[in-house]
């Protein structure tokens, strides 16, 4: 037999919600803000709310640097330690000197090392629920102004700080291309109605892809002309850093000129290199011309420029030309 | 009884004849036989006494007639010396008259008779004449011929004034000696006087009285025809023993195109064989003094030299023909000079060091052109010329930039290294010794590597960067291809330390290379010593396999930090395979 609820039975509901609600926003998770170097939440935790966020940054290369086989291999196996305050930093990052943390470094530069500050877990968004299952503490400066990804990226950060261009953006709107959702994903039983409360804003995915190359091929001014059978190739670098950029490692770009014969046959005319070592990178904003004769059997000429990292990994194209010898 | 006698000469005169006819005499005798020997009739061992009796016989003539004549001023005869010199000299036209009848009264006496003459016929003057001119001419010819020999002009008349004085004299004796109308006037000429008869017939003018024409000839014909026969079978003997075509060529010769007669010697062979030497005047232009130009127009290289004012001969002002005179036979040395005073210096090329006690003729080798002669215009001053190179022309032909005149080897070597060669040598490679890179066999003085680059002599390193370590292919260095060695190692750093390597890392990479170059050194080390460590297992149970991974090491970390990547990995794969249970 059904019984319509009493409003006893509504107010206990009621109460009960509120008591559950106030219980869910104002209680604390220590396992997500009581960290050390030794005890830290794994990003799999943030993963279980933030679920996207944690899906970009595990194929994110911030998810790789410590595992990745090249930095396996340049460090003879993890033996030069100096580089791992950055391939595998302690939490608690902000605004510091990255130190190296001691466990679990093969989850690279996890969610806290760039989100935890004094125990509260901090942003450049203010939040966008009404449960708050963490502290949380808003400051946008270091995240916008590149200062947090300076932390490691020091010397690109100097390049970006120096260059002067118009509309420069910062870090994150080229390497976490922006997109409108809501900060977690969850979908557990408890989760959900959280999840559900909370506003649709606008943030940046954390796939910290290393070469955008769409903006890149809109950063980048690639013009060729062919005078009196002199090609000339005038690149213009209008990204906020140097091309390439990093600190470590070996980044080269390529820029080669094939050549395309009236049979159609294609071959290399020339080759150069700019790097990221020994001033042979193109600071921002500047340009760098290269000229070469063209032979009288080439009628049509490609410009390709492309990024590779050391062995040629990490290849990819930024942009192209083509130009019909007159 | 004793015929009645006329003074003809005074004592004076008669000195003078005698003092001025000997020595004549003596010089047409002595011209001669310098022309004979000239023409090659005579030869004879000393033919320059002869040319030196002439000379001064000549000198003391003149000196003799100035003294007479100085003695006739002193002594007051000079007016009558001068009458004298008249009536000898002075030819009248009647005197001409007398010259024409002359060869008829000789023929026909009877029919054509001569003119009355006074103290000298016209014979007698002609004859006096000629020699006063001729005296003079052949003074001043003679004088030109000692002070300007070379010019032939003065040969030309002075042998053509001979040729008169002979034919004059030869008259002159035979009128004397021979010719029995006139003979009787010789003892005039040691006593001063003439048989009065004698002066009748051919000086009547000079008595007081009428004389009669003479009807004698005043040169008996039979005479003449006897002397002449005398002197051609004198010619015929002469001609007999001296052979006819002999003679014929050397008559021909006389006044011929070379002018042998006048000729002080044989051209030189180079001369007188050259195809452009047709005539005396080819050099003796216009008869004078040969002029340079006639000797530059063959030796151009002289020209060349005294133009530009370079050697010997551009620092000389003097005429080539000071030094080089010809006419001094077929194998004279013309270029002949005094080798031991002889300033090289004033050459082209100074002598120094041990080119100094060379003999000549090891330099001035027979001329190209000339075998006959040496060479000493022209000559190559190229070392190659005179040295073999050791080198094989590896080195170029300054051989200035490394020996010096003083000798070829050691202290005299001036070569420096750093300064004459494409390589310097910098304080990695001081401590090395020529043989490390100069490795060529059998040939030491063979220097000459080739384009050296660092990779000459360090291949491993730049294959080790390229990926090639050990003899496996490994993953490259990043700096292959893109940093030279010079960016990384310092030429003037004799042992460099890691520290300074760590150094230079900083020049393009952010200050954190340093430290990580120290990494990768420890990191070779460590592996290195690790694979050792593990190689060392195979010792006694696979020596073979020891031996050659040990080697493997040790090409590996020779190289490795140059691919300190491949070379870590190259070491682990060493240890790998020592401590497998079956190693490989």
């Amino acid at each position: 037999m059904y019984c319509k609820p009493s409003k006893f039975a509504w107010g206990v509901v009621a109460l009960a919600c509120a008591l559950g609600i106030g219980a869910l926003s104002s209680c604390t998770m220590p396992a997500l803000t009581q960290v050390s170097s030794q005890a830290f939440p794994a990003p799999m935790t943030c993963g279980d709310c933030h679920v996207e966020i944690y899906d970009e940054w595990r194929k994110s290369p911030h998810a790789l640097s410590f595992t990745n086989e090249r930095f396996r291999r340049a460090t003879d196996d993890y033996r030069f330690t100096q580089c791992l305050g950055c391939h595998a930093p302690q939490p608690e990052m902000v605004k510091a000197e990255p130190v190296a943390r001691v466990a679990d470094r093969e989850i690279g530069v996890a969610c806290v090392a760039c989100h935890l500050d004094h125990g509260a877990l901090v942003g450049p968004l203010e939040p966008t629920g009404f449960a708050r299952p963490h502290p949380i503490r808003v400051d946008r400066e270091p995240f916008e102004n590149g200062t947090l990804c300076g932390n490691c990226h020091q010397g690109t950060l100097k390049q970006w700080q120096a260059a002067e261009l118009p509309d420069k953006q910062d870090c994150r709107q080229c390497h976490m291309p922006g997109v409108e959702r809501k900060i977690t994903q969850s979908t557990g039983l408890v989760s959900r109605p959280i999840v559900a409360a909370e506003d649709v804003a606008p943030q940046h995915r954390h796939s910290f892809r290393l070469v955008p190359g769409d903006v890149a091929g809109d950063r980048l001014k690639l013009s060729v002309s062919v005078t009196d059978r002199i090609l000339t190739v005038d690149l213009k670098n209008e990204i906020p850093h140097h091309l390439p950029t990093g600190d470590f490692g070996v980044r080269i770009v390529k820029i080669t000129v094939m050549g395309i014969s009236a049979g159609g046959a294609s071959t290399v005319l020339g080759q150069w290199e700019l790097s990221n070592s020994g001033n042979r990178a193109l600071p921002a904003g500047q340009s760098r011309k290269w000229s070469m004769p063209v032979d009288p059997s080439v009628v049509r000429a490609t410009v390709i420029v492309e990024r590779e990292g050391r062995d040629g990994s990490n290849r990819a194209e930024l942009a192209q030309s083509e130009v019909v010898i007159p | 009884m004793s015929q009645p006698r006329i003074r003809r000469f005074s004592r004076f005169a008669i000195l003078f004849h005698w003092m001025v006819g000997l020595p004549y005499m003596a010089l047409l005798a002595s011209g001669g036989l310098i022309m004979l020997q000239r023409m090659g009739v005579l030869r004879w061992q000393g033919a320059g006494w002869v040319e030196s009796l002439h000379k001064w016989v000549g000198i003391g003539l003149v000196i003799v007639i100035v003294q007479g004549a100085f003695a006739a001023v002193v002594t007051g005869r000079l007016g009558t010396i001068r009458k004298d010199l008249a009536d000898w000299i002075l030819i009248r036209p009647r005197d001409l008259l007398w010259l024409i009848v002359v060869p008829f009264n000789i023929l026909w006496p009877r029919r054509f008779r001569l003119p009355a003459v006074g103290r000298y016929n016209a014979g007698q003057k002609l004859h006096g004449l000629f020699i006063v001119i001729a005296l003079i001419v052949l003074a001043a010819t003679g004088l030109l011929m000692i002070y300007r020999p070379a010019d032939l002009r003065a040969w030309i008349v002075h042998s053509w004034v001979f040729y008169g004085a002979a034919v004059f004299l030869g008259i002159h004796l035979f009128l004397g000696l021979v010719n029995r109308a006139t003979r009787p006037a010789l003892s005039g000429i040691f006593t001063g006087y003439v048989p009065r008869e004698y002066v009748r017939d051919h000086h009547p003018l000079v008595l007081d009285e009428a004389v009669p024409p003479s009807q004698n000839a005043v040169v008996s014909w039979r005479a003449m025809a006897g002397t002449w026969a005398l002197a051609l079978f004198v010619a015929a003997g002469v001609l007999r023993w001296y052979g006819p075509e002999r003679a014929t060529e050397q008559v021909l010769r006389i006044g011929g195109q070379e002018h042998a007669s006048i000729s002080p010697g044989q051209l030189f062979a180079g001369h007188s064989d050259d195809p452009r030497i047709t005539s005396c005047q080819t050099c003796h232009q216009s008869l004078e003094q040969p002029p340079d130009e006639a000797c530059l127009t063959c030796h151009t290289e002289i020209r060349t030299v005294r133009e530009r004012k370079l050697g010997v001969h551009g620092q000389f002002d003097g005429l080539c023909r000071d030094c080089h005179s010809d006419h001094r036979g077929r194998d004279a040395d013309l270029i002949a000079f005094d080798t031991k005073q002889f300033n090289h210096d004033r050459t082209q090329f100074t002598l120094m060091g041990k080119h100094r006690t060379l003999e000549c003729a090891q330099c001035h080798v027979a001329h190209s052109d000339h075998p006959g002669n040496r060479q000493f215009i022209g000559i190559s001053q190229s070392c190659a010329d005179c040295h073999q190179d050791p080198h094989l022309a590896t080195l170029g032909d300054n051989c200035s930039k490394c020996h010096t005149p003083d000798g070829w080897n050691g202290r005299q070597l001036v070569f420096d290294h750093n300064r004459d060669a494409s390589f310097k040598i910098d304080a990695i490679h001081s401590g090395l010794t020529c043989a490390a890179c100069h490795t060529s066999e059998g040939q030491p003085t063979q220097f000459r590597l080739g384009a050296q680059t660092c990779e000459t002599c360090h291949a491993t390193v730049t294959s080790a960067m390229a990926g090639r370590l050990d003899g496996k292919s490994m993953a490259a260095d990043p700096h292959a291809g893109r940093v030279t060695c010079a960016d990384c190692h310092d030429p003037d750093a004799h042992a460099p330390t890691a520290t300074q390597f760590a150094a230079r890392c900083v020049q393009c990479h952010n200050p954190r290379y340093r430290a990580l170059f120290l990494d990768w050194e420890r990191s070779m080390d460590d592996r290195a010593a690790a694979a050792h460590e593990a190689v060392l297992t195979l010792e006694s149970r696979s020596p073979a396999q020891f031996k050659s991974l040990a080697q493997s090491i040790a090409n590996t970390r020779k190289a490795g930090i140059h691919n300190v990547q491949s070379a870590v990995e190259r070491l682990r794969e060493i240890s790998d395979s020592a401590l497998s249970p079956t190693p490989k």
